[in-house]
């Protein structure tokens, strides 16, 4: 069963999913139900003996294209709505040990073309008003499956991080006429010190207003607002940045680097937003190799971060590990 | 970009969609390698 519930504090819409309490939570490798389905062996998600990148619908989805109706009716203030919104999952390879940073740039390059697919055919139903494609890897992020992949949640709404960096965005470009993103972007390139990586197309870099001490933001030279709107140099480049920064990460503390990757791209409700500019954050909840950083009293009760560390001094840790991208010769 | 410093490309991408036992879709990707002569021309759309 599951619902949106409108949070009147908040002026914001959560999920209640309860059949995900039975998802499928870390099996043992040989058991993996995203890994492909071996002659012989036992039926998992993918009926299929190989396959190179897979994209479906989640088993335990919060959103469904054809949601229940809800449990409880709407009540004054309490308002509740279907869960209507589509989940997908995506799957990097059929390598159950690998890791998008362990994989060839080759391969990132394939699924940059793959979330541009996804990103197309997600914004065609009109019930889907954003469509926000993520990672979360590793235990420390709530991984329940370790084969690699990411998701893609096709909300029904403008999800409220988004929303607030729409309207900060759009005040910022009323007020001084420019792209918020693209004068962060001039400040970090200017500064120098907090870039990490950059290429022709892209920066990466841990900004001035870091939450997290490895929070690294990548973001297109190119005003652009969604995958959409890339050259196929841009998806070059992307794959190569990415390439870079998920090694680096993973060179940090000797072993895979735990991270939450969000994508932001304009919403798909219809409505232009020339003002906003598509980036990727990632939020690494680790502080050091033993160390996590956790969302506690002022981060989840009041909503301001505290930063253990300065965003020049851990975005110079890891430039030091990065690395020259190798794309296969002809 | 250079002669010398240009790179493989993955070729185009296709993909096949099949209807699992519960109702939910699964899409396949699948890329083919360039052929020898598309190599030196300018990047294909991709076929989806």
């Amino acid at each position: 069963m599951s619902e949106l519930r409108y949070n009147p504090l908040l002026g914001e819409w959560l999920a209640t999913a309860t059949h995900r309490q039975d998802r499928t939570f870390l099996p043992p490798a040989d058991f993996c139900p995203l890994c492909p389905t071996k002659p012989g062996s036992f039926p998992t998600e993918v009926p299929e003996p190989d396959y190179d990148i897979v994209a479906f619908e989640n088993r335990f989805p919060s959103l469904k294209r054809e949601p229940e109706v809800p449990a409880i009716q709407a009540d004054g203030i309490y308002n509740v709505e279907p869960s209507i919104g589509v989940c997908e999952v995506i799957l990097y390879s059929p390598d159950h040990t690998t890791s998008l940073a362990a994989e060839p740039v080759e391969q990132i390059y394939k699924l940059v073309r793959v979330w541009r697919h996804r990103f197309q055919e997600l914004e065609k139903h009109s019930f889907v008003k954003y469509v926000f494609i993520f990672e979360n890897k590793g235990e420390a992020v709530g991984v329940t499956l370790h084969h690699p992949h990411g998701q893609i949640y096709a909300y029904p709404f403008v999800p409220p991080v988004v929303a607030k960096e729409l309207q900060q965005s759009s005040d910022h470009q009323d007020e001084t006429g420019r792209c918020l993103l693209c004068d962060i972007l001039d400040k970090e390139t200017s500064f120098e010190k907090r870039i990490v990586a950059a290429n022709e197309s892209f920066a990466a870099y841990i900004p001035f207003f870091a939450r997290y001490p490895f929070e690294v933001h990548i973001s297109p030279r190119r005003h652009i607002q969604a995958f959409t709107d890339f050259v196929p140099q841009e998806e070059r480049d992307l794959a190569a940045i990415l390439k870079q920064l998920l090694a680096a990460f993973d060179r940090l503390f000797n072993r895979p680097f735990p991270y939450i990757m969000s994508i932001h791209q304009r919403p798909t409700d219809g409505s232009h937003y020339d003002h906003y500019h598509f980036h990727i954050e990632f939020y690494p909840p680790m502080r050091t190799a033993e160390k996590l950083k956790y969302l506690a009293g002022s981060e989840a009760g009041a909503g301001m971060f505290i930063n253990d560390t300065l965003p020049e001094t851990k975005a110079g840790e890891l430039k030091a590990l990065i690395e020259p991208v190798e794309w296969k010769k002809k | 970009m250079s002669e010398d410093e240009r790179v493989e490309e993955p070729g185009t991408m296709d993909h096949r969609e099949i209807t699992l036992a519960d109702g939910r879709y699964m899409i396949f990707y699948t890329f083919e390698e360039p052929q020898a002569e598309d190599q030196k021309g300018e990047n294909k759309a991709d076929n989806v």
